[in-house]
């Protein structure tokens, strides 16, 4: 390419400034065109799909503007001294520009958050630099306008370098091969850009659906996915997929050998100087023979491996019979539960029947609401009521608007709106207000008339119902920091898989996919769910969950924290223990808790180790039907999605349905993707092709020409 | 570091020791110039190799699966692939000053390995069960295992920036030296392999996420390393350039893939990334 480059650079000097004007005018113009085009793709499809409040004009003008614009500039480009524009397209410094900027890019790419919350950046840079990065489409920089212009730069780059060197030879086919399979990605990926179709669908066993959701309907917020059922999606949010999809059946399997139990010495560290604990011998899970130690300890068997275990205070025994077990909060914030209820009348249980319905509401489709400085009072919130059944109603309503819950006697009214709850205790009283100007922790206040229960007041927060219908055991330690913030309390029952969310007055009792139970505190502090085999006890706030005297330790529910019950015989004497699993191991912290770590003497403890991941897979036995008629079966596993009609459907998650789990599938369909593959194929192909088979052919044509020669 | 040294395991306690002795036994033959110094140094490093892979296939089979998954595997994996390509560069272009720093470069990773050592064989989770595993992770770690011996042949094209034929029992022990050209082929050869670790791993992310390019941390610093070294190839075709503009070029491209491999888990995007090492 030097000769070309020697005759751009022979080129007037203002020749190359004029060039350079003409670029910053096409980037300009295909600025315009692609902001349109994508809000017209993107922003108003959402809008639309969650029948959402921000109206985005089709700027239609823009987009004339913008093809007009670029057709001129080419034109021009083209009408004057058209060989030298052509060599400024196909030019080493058209190609050293494109990829210098898509380089630079990239490394700000990695360095800047992502599409991250507006809260994130000012923390983590500063409210300044956020400026700057959000002027410079920083945030949301791969799919920004001047990203996308110099990919395509370099793609025109790239071929008209290749036309322009005329270079169609055997010789240079790798090379062809190379840079027109980069181009073909580059088109495809953004004919990708433009139309894929994304969605998602949540699935219990024998549902079937002939639609999905679309991805923004999906979409709460950023990354986060609001898994629905096909009955709970919105006519107006359904991607029809052409046939049906049956799920048979969804199951979840995990690993045989899931845990290691290590018997640890006590160490010093030569190069720190700290203690630590290093293993010595292992005990694994298959181990059916005791281990002797041999450090005369005794024998150590292990007794039992809990998935998800906990420690429940000593359980007695209630009028009607039925097993006591306390619920041990932990500290909840500033908010000293302890003041919340008193310690007696243990023997008091209350029907949770005040109240059977639960609220949850659902975030506004444009969550960026207080960044986008729209007026509160004109926002309508939507509330969600279940009803024993589990039946769901809807309620719209605006700030300070009040209506009637349908097929009830209930009246609603909406009270306040908090972006950022936080709850602090005045007193007596709850004070509830926002932390922040950000949306951190939504919530709304609603307060409920009518019936039996005269007035009363609720505080909902928003990530209540997202946590319901998602994952418990993913989400339930994000949540667990999020009640602390607001000063709520939160608590699983250690026998079923319970929420318990409250304040001063009231108790919400949550379990996955069933109606929710309000428990009135000043009525007393012991309440027995229907479901549950115990009674539970609210009261004690107790430090932490450490062992005692009495303990019950219970197994039940998904994974959460893993344990192991141990036994040690020695001189006749049994000592029975459970140890957890703790990340801080080995570090000396961890080995003085009795909760992590099994003391046999002052140098030896024996530890619980998890190997990884304890779910080995999970999949999704599911039929294609067509007018009824089943057409193939399959199973959707994580790297197996299903491929039918152009859309593919992976095994995203999976959560704790009203019987059993559901899966959740997330749904593509890429027209680009043949266009993807075969410009990857090229790239490989060529380059193989290019560095490797090339000049052993060359070698080989020119020893045989040295033979002939001879 | 030295305690989980004493509790590795007589294997790779051998390998280490094997690499370190091969990099003194190099350092030593610079001295002693003989013939039987140059077979021992040979022999040390393909002893590392042997033991190397016999470690890795017992754990192998130990874990029932691939030993590539922690990151104290990855380093393991990258000594065996750094010590190994300095064996065919040697066995291939008799060059051995390469050996010498890549017998220590095998060393320190290992010594790494004993920084993030871990005893424990983790399971693999469902989303690293796949076909593509083992190809897209061997394809890159050839790559960079070629990148960094290319980076110590770079440094040393600063100092001997033309090839030039030598005196036989020369200082180096060799006769004709090119680090230009080996620093030119090595980088052939992790471009081949980074490119096609980019393609497996688009064809993984498209049958595990749904999307073949997600602008992850880990994959956007790929794409930069893929972009430097292209870059590199393209000056040297089409430019001509050899000698120093080149070599800095290679010096840059390594630390593009030093930041691909290592470097990502800093960042600040690292928590979006699903490419981290985190145990």
């Amino acid at each position: 390419m030097s000769n070309e480059q020697a005759g751009v650079e022979a080129t007037a000097r203002w020749e190359t400034w004029v060039n350079c004007f003409l670029l910053v005018l096409f980037i300009f113009f295909f600025f315009n065109l692609w902001e349109t085009v994508h809000d017209r793709m993107f922003v108003e499809r959402a809008a639309s799909a969650t029948g959402a409040l921000r109206v985005v004009d089709f700027h239609g003008e823009y987009v004339a503007i913008g093809i007009v614009g670029i057709a001129v500039i080419l034109a021009a480009w083209i009408a004057r001294r058209p060989k030298q524009m052509w060599r400024f397209a196909a030019s080493m410094r058209l190609a050293i520009v494109s990829i210098t900027s898509i380089l630079l890019g990239t490394v700000v790419g990695t360095l800047v958050f992502q599409n991250a919350q507006v809260s994130q950046y000012i923390d983590f840079y500063s409210e300044p630099l956020y400026a700057i990065f959000k002027a410079l489409h920083f945030t949301d920089l791969f799919a920004s306008w001047w990203f996308i212009a110099f990919t395509v730069l370099l793609a025109v780059n790239l071929v008209a370098c290749t036309v322009h060197r005329k270079a169609w030879r055997p010789q240079t086919l790798g090379m062809l091969l190379i840079h027109g399979g980069i181009v073909v990605v580059i088109i495809g990926g953004f004919l990708g850009g433009l139309l894929t179709i994304k969605g998602g669908i949540a699935l219990e066993n024998g549902m079937s659906t002939d639609y999905v959701a679309t991805k923004d309907y999906t979409t709460y917020e950023e990354n986060r996915l609001a898994r629905l059922f096909p009955q709970d999606i919105p006519e107006n949010a359904r991607q029809p997929l052409g046939f049906t999809l049956h799920l048979d059946n969804f199951e979840v399997l995990t690993y045989e050998d899931p845990y290691v139990v290590h018997v640890n010495k006590l160490r010093h560290r030569t190069d720190t100087n700290e203690l630590v604990l290093l293993p010595e011998q292992t005990i694994k899970f298959d181990d059916k023979r005791p281990l002797t130690l041999e450090q005369g300890f005794g024998v150590l068997r292990i007794e039992k491996f809990y998935r998800n275990f906990r420690r429940a205070k000593a359980i007695e025994e209630t009028a009607d019979g039925r097993p006591l077990a306390e619920v041990v909060f932990y500290p909840a914030g500033h908010v000293p539960i302890t003041n919340l209820v008193g310690e007696e009348s243990l023997d008091k249980p209350v029907a949770g029947d005040a109240f059977n319905l639960r609220f949850a509401w659902e975030l506004p489709a444009d969550e960026r609401l207080s960044e986008l400085g729209i007026q509160r009072e004109e926002q309508i919130f939507r509330l969600i009521a279940f009803d024993m059944s589990g039946e769901r109603a809807k309620l719209e309503l605006k700030l300070g608007e009040e209506k009637i819950l349908e097929g009830t006697n209930l009246k609603v009214k909406l009270i306040n709106f908090y972006n950022d709850l936080k709850a602090e205790k005045v007193g007596e009283e709850m004070v509830f207000s926002n932390a922040s100007d950000q949306m951190l922790n939504p919530a709304v206040e609603v307060e409920v008339t009518g019936g039996e229960i005269g007035i009363e007041t609720y505080i909902l927060p928003f990530k209540i119902e997202q946590l319901m219908q998602g994952d418990l055991i993913d989400q339930s330690r994000k949540l667990m920091e999020l009640m602390n913030k607001a000063g709520l309390m939160l608590r699983f029952d250690p026998a079923v898989e319970l929420l318990l969310v409250g304040s001063t007055k009231t108790l919400h009792v949550f379990r996955p996919g069933m109606p929710a139970e309000t428990v009135d505190l000043s009525a007393g502090p012991s309440y027995t769910p229907p479901f549950s085999n115990y009674s539970i006890v609210f009261g004690r706030m107790v430090e932490s969950g450490a062992a005692g005297e009495g303990d019950v330790f219970v197994d039940d529910s998904p994974v959460g924290n893993f344990a192991v019950e141990l036994v040690l015989k020695r001189d006749g004497e049994e000592r029975r223990a459970v140890i957890e699993e703790s990340d801080n191991i080995p570090d000396s912290e961890a080995m003085k808790d009795e909760r992590y770590t099994l003391k046999l003497n002052d140098e030896w403890f024996v530890t619980l180790r998890i190997r990884g991941d304890y779910i080995n897979d999970y999949r999704s036995h599911v039929k294609v039907l067509r007018d009824g008629e089943e057409q193939r079966t399959h199973t959707i596993r994580v790297n197996e999605p299903l491929i039918e009609n152009g859309f593919y459907f992976y095994q995203n998650s999976y959560g704790q349905g009203r019987s059993g789990y559901f899966t959740y599938l997330t749904v593509s369909n890429d027209p680009g993707l043949p266009l993807v593959y075969l410009g990857l194929t090229m790239m490989i192909v060529g380059i193989i092709y290019a560095f490797y088979v090339k000049p052993r052919l060359k070698r080989s044509k020119a020893a045989k020409e040295n033979d002939y020669v001879e | 570091m030295w305690n989980n040294f004493l509790h590795a395991g007589i294997l790779l306690q051998a390998t280490t020791i094997a690499y370190l002795a091969t990099f003194l036994l190099y350092l030593a033959s610079v001295f002693f110039r003989h013939k039987v110094v140059n077979w021992l140094c040979l022999l040390g490093l393909g002893t590392g190799v042997v033991i190397n892979t016999i470690f890795m296939i017992n754990r192998w089979i130990e874990a029932g699966r691939a030993p590539i998954k922690s990151r104290f595997e990855a380093m393991i994996l990258l000594a065996w692939c750094i010590a190994l390509t300095a064996l065919i560069v040697e066995l291939a272009h008799k060059v051995r000053i390469v050996s010498l720093l890549s017998s220590l470069t095998a060393f320190g990773s290992l010594l790494l390995a004993f920084v993030w050592y871990d005893s424990l064989i983790e399971n693999l989770p469902a989303a690293l069960q796949s076909f593509w595993f083992i190809p897209h992770v061997v394809v890159y770690f050839l790559g960079y295992a070629a990148a960094a011996v290319s980076f110590f042949s770079a440094v040393l094209t600063l100092f001997f920036p033309h090839p030039r034929r030598l005196q036989k029992n020369n200082l180096l022990g060799q006769e004709y030296l090119d680090f230009d050209g080996y620093t030119y082929h090595l980088i052939v050869f992790s471009f081949v392999m980074l490119t096609l670790g980019l393609v497996m791993g688009a064809l993984w992310a498209k049958d595990a996420w749904g999307t073949y390019w997600a602008w992850d941390p880990k994959e956007n610093w790929a794409l930069i390393s893929f972009f430097v070294y292209g870059l590199y190839l393209h000056f040297r075709k089409i430019k001509g350039w050899k000698g120093k503009p080149a070599t800095w070029f290679a010096i840059l491209g390594f630390v593009a893939i030093i930041i691909t491999f290592l470097g990502v888990n800093y960042l600040p995007t690292a928590q979006e990334s699903v490419h981290t090492y985190l145990d």
